[in-house]
């Protein structure tokens, strides 16, 4: 079988949660062939790949939303007349509403300028109109009129890209990805599965609610046109997955139809982790953080927790592993916060090797602002290695589990909370039973449910599922 | 998850800038009146060869070889000038004024070269004509060539005093030099051209002065104006067809039946001529109402309009003062036609007596009152298709200048031989068609003019770079080079 993944902003151009996850679903499935359709931000990442795709990866097709500034439209561009349900989907679309996506799928496919003209259409102008009289009448109509148009201007050069043919698509996030999976599998009546790893939705929402670029009064329109590309990707999902039960109901409670979702966890290839030694006492207690140095993950309250744990436990070590390039201005900052706080004991070490990298590591630590169900800590936790981390995400049910009466496997604690984090990596940091004893209950938790091959047997049989309910919707 | 989202605010495109083109209409209205100031010195200096004994050979030398180097280069001039007047109001948006003074020499060489010698080889076949009235003949019709060019840069200047001043200075050397000279006993012909030649001198001079005022000399190249070619080459369309438009017929009727040769190539009609200059005449009350009712009045409301889009006006506050402008624009053509009219009527009935008394004949007088009526509809016309570039419409503006020069060359090419009853007729025909058309393409642009204001605007910031814009950059960085 040959699998569209549909990949946005992560695989194969960032390293991180979902392109780690992504990479070993691939390699673990030889029996099928991959094609990647991986959607950048920037054309200047273009063949900058942070990941050598496997061999069966067929072909990667690569879009980014910027290339759209380097169009040219053709000097008289076409003027088209909409039909009447294409102008009543349009106007749901710019309105942000429940557009018939089959009809702007049948619009703009396969023409990238035709998106773009659209700009220029006087049904485009009429419906920009209407919308400004029925819920703008008070905002300045050029303010919202250049702010629908760069709004959209990304979807509707995306959806005039060609899909890549696949006997199933399968997108790891909604947003962009969402809507081209769907666009892709209806155009080609093919099966359509959707991951989602975090919320992409909220992520959205808090990133737009904290933007200084998006005029306050224009921030509802944004948020509400990432939640319709939302509801798009479920609309037209066969089957909808999530990584935990928490996250399946907020996909729910968004809109999906909960006989479409199902929950996956996140596996870890626990052979490779379990047999890595604790670390012999050489009289330092040494953190790991395995992360992209990038705001999300809250690099800054890490340092400082940390320098308030480096005061009361001076022969402490801070390892942070991952890759800094990602958010270049933000690795500055942490690097001078590091020389702020007068931290000799912090190294920014790069993307390494992990497995390796946890023999020198005691206990393992994750700031984060958001997350999904975080590998880095699946991974320290089947090495044995105990965790401090944030409350985001699934990492309360990761560290103290979900009924499984194995007790707890290190400490979770509130976002952003510098106290509460230096408090809990100094019990770890004074007390190396605890630490044995904790990270002997993360090994025994990951090996029970989060195990690599579960998740490889659960994402085939989803594939099968989805397969045979799209079967049955196109023979219908 | 790499924030997507956050990356779109550089698609977050700056508003466009709202357009400048009001300054090339108004060149149009300018270069009207310029126009009409040399049909009255060309009737006045007939009068005064005549008061001064001139011979009719004399006279018809005179009178082509002044309409020659006038229509010549008032044509030749119009491929450039409306292109050359966008170039100057784009520059003065950029605050780039140092560029603006060197396309007028580059403009004027641009023509004056090709131009002077196809007119120097007319001039040439022309033997029964003396050479020095040929010579000079020749050095004016780069001379007015140059002066109809600055009407382009001149209107930037705003200072009307001064340019009054210049054209009355010309004027009052024109004649005063004139009857010095034939009082002196010098040629007719010599005379006259040698005073046009200073006459045209003397304006060039104070409007150059004027423009130095206001413009530095300049730097970079002369020709960078070309790449404004590639990115209007409607303006240099529409610049000839709607000056060449007025005055085709003229030229037709060279070779009517009416048409003879005065010398070599150069021919008249001289009963079709003068009816026709007398008539062109009639415009001038839409010129003038143009100038002074559409800027007070209508340009306020059009100012209101585009300031309420550019300053965060709400979709109300647009259409209201969209609607203003529309019944403002509306009142004001209405004005415009009612005096024209009006003044039409007076003209062609009163001017009778004073053509009686220059000693018109009944068909000239015809001709006169029949073509008066198309130069009515002319000059409403035309200030249509200035309102259209008001708005943009660049196209509209073509389409209404082409169809008026295509139906008054048709037209006049199937009357020519008909009956002298007729003459005129083929120019009011286009006239009231042009009049009509443009009327209507403006409405109906007006209308939608939110539409054609918003999605006017590139969704793209496209840079064009064909061969005329690499053309315009090789030269500046040669003249850049020659520089240093």
């Amino acid at each position: 079988m040959r699998i569209c993944i549909i990949a946005e902003g992560c695989y194969p151009f960032v390293a991180g949660g979902v392109s780690s996850w992504l990479q070993s679903v691939i390699q673990s499935m030889p029996e099928h062939e991959f094609v990647i359709w991986a959607i950048g931000a920037q054309e200047k990442s273009r063949g900058h790949f942070a990941y050598q795709p496997p061999d069966n990866v067929v072909k990667v097709v690569d879009v980014y939303l910027d290339s759209v500034i380097h169009e040219t439209l053709r000097k008289n561009p076409r003027r088209y007349r909409l039909t009447k349900p294409q102008y009543e989907a349009i106007r749901e679309m710019l309105s942000s509403q429940n557009p018939d996506w089959n009809e702007i799928f049948a619009l703009f496919r396969n023409d990238r300028h035709k998106g773009l003209e659209f700009l220029l259409n006087r049904d485009f102008f009429a419906i920009l109109q209407e919308i400004c009289t029925e819920r703008y009448p008070f905002v300045g109509f050029t303010d919202l009129f250049w702010t629908i148009r760069s709004m959209f201007l990304p979807l509707l050069y995306l959806l005039g890209g060609a899909p890549p043919k696949a006997d199933l698509y399968h997108s790891v996030s909604a947003g962009y990805a969402g809507v081209l999976g769907s666009m892709a599998a209806q155009y080609y009546r093919k099966p359509y599965v959707l991951t989602e790893h975090g919320i992409y939705t909220r992520e959205r929402e808090e990133e737009i609610l904290r933007s200084d670029w998006v005029p306050s009064h224009f921030k509802d329109l944004w948020i509400n046109m990432f939640y319709m590309f939302t509801r798009c990707a479920y609309h037209y999902a066969d089957q909808v997955t999530s990584l935990f039960q928490r996250a399946s109901y907020i996909q729910q409670e968004i809109g999906c139809d909960a006989d479409k979702c199902a929950v996956i966890r996140n596996g870890v290839h626990f052979e490779r982790f379990e047999n890595i030694p604790l670390k012999e006492p050489d009289g330092f207690v040494d953190i790991g953080a395995v992360v992209r140095i990038v705001p999300i993950k809250d690099i800054k309250t890490m340092l400082y927790a940390f320098s308030r744990v480096s005061a009361e436990y001076p022969n402490v070590r801070l390892h942070i592993m991952g890759p800094t390039d990602e958010d270049e201005e933000y690795y500055a900052e942490c690097l001078q916060l590091r020389q702020d706080l007068e931290l000799t004991n912090v190294a920014f070490t790069g993307r390494v090797n992990v497995q390796e990298y946890l023999q020198r590591i005691d206990f393992t630590l994750l700031t984060s602002i958001s997350e999904g169900q975080p590998l880095a800590v699946l991974e320290a936790m089947a090495a044995g290695r105990p965790a401090v981390t944030t409350n985001v995400g699934n990492c309360r049910e990761l560290l103290e589990g979900d009924d499984d009466n194995l007790g707890t496997a290190g400490f979770c604690v509130p976002v952003m909370h510098q106290g509460e984090l230096a408090d809990a990596m100094l019990t770890l940091c004074q007390n190396a039973e605890l630490r044995r004893q904790m990270g002997e209950i993360g090994r025994r938790r990951v090996k029970a449910l989060y195990g690599h091959e579960q998740m490889i047997d659960a994402y085939t049989k989803i594939y099968e599922t989805a397969g045979s309910i799209a079967a049955g919707k196109w023979q219908a | 998850m790499a924030g997507i989202g956050f990356e779109l605010k550089k698609l977050f495109v700056g508003r466009g800038a709202i357009s400048k083109v009001r300054a090339y209409a108004y060149a149009g209205i300018v270069t009207t009146g310029t126009m009409v100031l040399a049909i009255a010195m060309l009737l006045g200096v007939q009068l005064l060869t005549r008061a001064f004994g001139a011979t009719d050979v004399e006279t018809e030398t005179m009178v082509v070889l002044m309409v020659y180097a006038m229509l010549g280069s008032l044509i030749l001039s119009s491929l450039l000038q409306m292109l050359l007047s966008r170039y100057v109001a784009d520059m003065l948006y950029q605050k780039l004024n140092e560029r603006i003074l060197p396309s007028l020499f580059g403009g004027a060489l641009l023509l004056i070269l090709p131009g002077g010698i196809a007119y120097g080889a007319f001039l040439w076949r022309a033997d029964q004509i003396d050479i020095l009235d040929r010579v000079i003949n020749l050095f004016l019709f780069a001379e007015i060539l140059v002066v109809w060019l600055q009407m382009a840069y001149i209107t930037a200047a705003k200072d009307y005093r001064r340019i009054l001043l210049g054209f009355l200075a010309g004027v009052a050397t024109v004649f005063s030099m004139s009857v010095a000279l034939l009082a002196a006993g010098m040629s007719p012909v010599t005379a006259i051209m040698l005073s046009l030649f200073c006459g045209y001198g003397i304006m060039l001079v104070s409007f150059t002065r004027v423009l130095l005022t206001i413009f530095p000399v300049g730097k970079g190249s002369l020709f960078a104006f070309v790449e404004w070619i590639g990115k209007y080459p409607d303006l240099v369309f529409t610049g000839f067809f709607s000056m060449a438009g007025a005055f085709v017929h003229i030229i037709v009727m060279w070779f009517s039946p009416l048409g003879e040769v005065v010398a070599g190539q150069f021919r008249h009609a001289p009963l079709h001529d003068s009816a026709a200059f007398f008539a062109y005449l009639v415009a001038v009350p839409t010129s003038i109402n143009f100038v002074i009712s559409v800027e007070v009045n209508f340009y306020q409301k059009y100012k209101e309009y585009f300031s309420t889009i550019t300053t965060g006006g709400t979709l109300a506050e647009i259409r209201l003062a969209r609607d203003n402008m529309k019944n403002m624009l509306s009142q004001e053509i209405f004005n415009l036609t009612q005096i024209q009219v009006f003044v039409m009527v007076l003209f062609t009935v009163l001017m009778r007596y004073v053509l009686e008394s220059l000693s018109f004949t009944r068909d000239m007088i015809g001709m006169f009152q029949i073509m008066s009526i198309g130069y009515s509809a002319y000059a409403i016309g035309n200030c249509m298709l200035l309102l259209q570039l008001y708005f943009n419409d660049r196209a509209g503006a073509l389409m209404t200048c082409l169809l008026y020069f295509t139906l008054n060359l048709a037209g006049t090419l199937y009357i020519r031989n008909l009956d002298s009853l007729y003459y005129g007729l083929g120019m009011t025909v286009a006239g009231f068609v042009m009049y009509a058309f443009g009327l209507a393409r403006l409405l109906r642009y007006v209308r939608s003019i939110d539409y054609h204001v918003y999605c006017g605007q590139p969704v793209l910031a496209v840079q064009k770079t064909g061969p005329l814009a690499r053309l315009a950059a090789r030269l500046s960085t040669r003249a850049g080079a020659v520089g240093k």
